[in-house]
């Protein structure tokens, strides 16, 4: 699929109604999520693949990844309102067969210990931890890695500013490695009223890890 | 899904089936990550997988009948609306308009 068509399919999908501060919602553009799964399936290919998508909103990662070739993809989110609307995008793309969507907080349930080990790939567009929710990011990502198969690979998008930290951070687990492996623009329209632009540009970069 | 110990059991009250191109590469990928005998038990309580053996067969890599009932099983059954029953701790997960809520109470939750 060309970044057009991928473009113009992710274009149709629906967005976070009220979007909530508290959970730091902003959806991921159709360019960037093109962006992201582009450099995705070019490093490792979704073909064949079970895919995770933590905390994926209204599904644009999750049904992307589907529209390239995954055969199969779960994506879990704590809010309700958010996977409706996901689950409607699910049914406009006739995806219902290849991605299933589950209510679940993944840093607190016990549940998702039943997950470990599953994906073949996760990708995700996790809170940044910029709002009053410090560290989340990096639960994301421990927690995303331990859902993680042997030898599979989890892409992550953060902003440039916290990569040192990031960077730092990686070299406290053993066995997991980490590179950027794209740098991006996120142009961000205005989400909430506290913002005072129209639109910003952030810049982002998009993580990969591995684990042996 | 699950390589503990929770069995779980699936009632409903509405699902729906969607036909799916076999995969074979996938579904041999998915084998080892799923709990067999626990997936046809839940399958079985909503009337599904009923041609699937209640133990994985040991020439499943090779029993592509096998493989296309089981690849049918985990892509085209979808159950809309119903609950996710827990038979050690009784717990129940409701399931409505697809989405299963396996949000834990509070008391459940560890410190993380």
């Amino acid at each position: 699929m060309k970044k057009k068509q991928l473009i113009s399919a992710l274009d149709q999908l629906d967005t976070f109604k009220d979007s909530k501060l508290y959970l730091e919602q902003y959806a991921t553009g159709s360019e960037l999520g093109s962006e992201i799964l582009l450099t995705i399936n070019e490093d490792v290919g979704f073909e064949d693949t079970f895919v995770g998508d933590l905390g994926c909103g209204c599904g644009v990662l999750m049904i992307g990844a589907s529209l390239l070739g995954c055969s199969a993809t779960i994506g879990l989110d704590i809010d309700m309102d958010a996977l409706k609307i996901c689950q409607q995008n699910i049914e406009s793309m006739s995806l219902e067969s290849v991605c299933d969507i589950v209510n679940m907080d993944i840093i607190q349930s016990r549940s998702t210990s039943r997950m470990d080990k599953k994906f073949d790939l996760i990708v995700m567009n996790p809170p940044f931890g910029t709002k009053n929710n410090s560290g989340i990011d990096v639960k994301f990502i421990q927690r995303g890695l331990s859902m993680l198969e042997d030898g599979g690979v989890l892409y992550s998008l953060h902003k440039s500013s916290t990569r040192d930290f990031l960077m730092r951070k990686v070299k406290q687990w053993n066995g997991v490695e980490a590179e950027c492996i794209a740098e991006l623009r996120w142009n961000l329209e205005k989400t909430y009223r506290h913002q005072k632009k129209s639109v910003v540009d952030i810049e982002v970069d998009l993580l990969r890890y591995k684990k042996d | 899904m699950g390589n503990s110990n929770l069995k779980e059991f699936v009632d409903f009250n509405h699902k729906k089936k969607k036909s799916v191109e076999f995969n074979d590469v996938f579904v041999k990928r998915m084998v080892p990550k799923i709990d067999y005998p626990v997936l046809v038990q839940a399958a079985k309580s909503v009337g599904e997988g009923n041609d699937l053996p209640t133990e994985l067969p040991p020439d499943w890599e090779n029993n592509e009948e096998f493989l296309k009932n089981l690849h049918e099983l985990l892509m085209s059954v979808e159950i809309i609306d119903g609950e996710l029953e827990c038979p050690e701790s009784g717990r129940k997960f409701m399931i409505r308009e697809g989405i299963p809520n396996m949000l834990a109470n509070e008391d459940e939750v560890e410190e993380s």
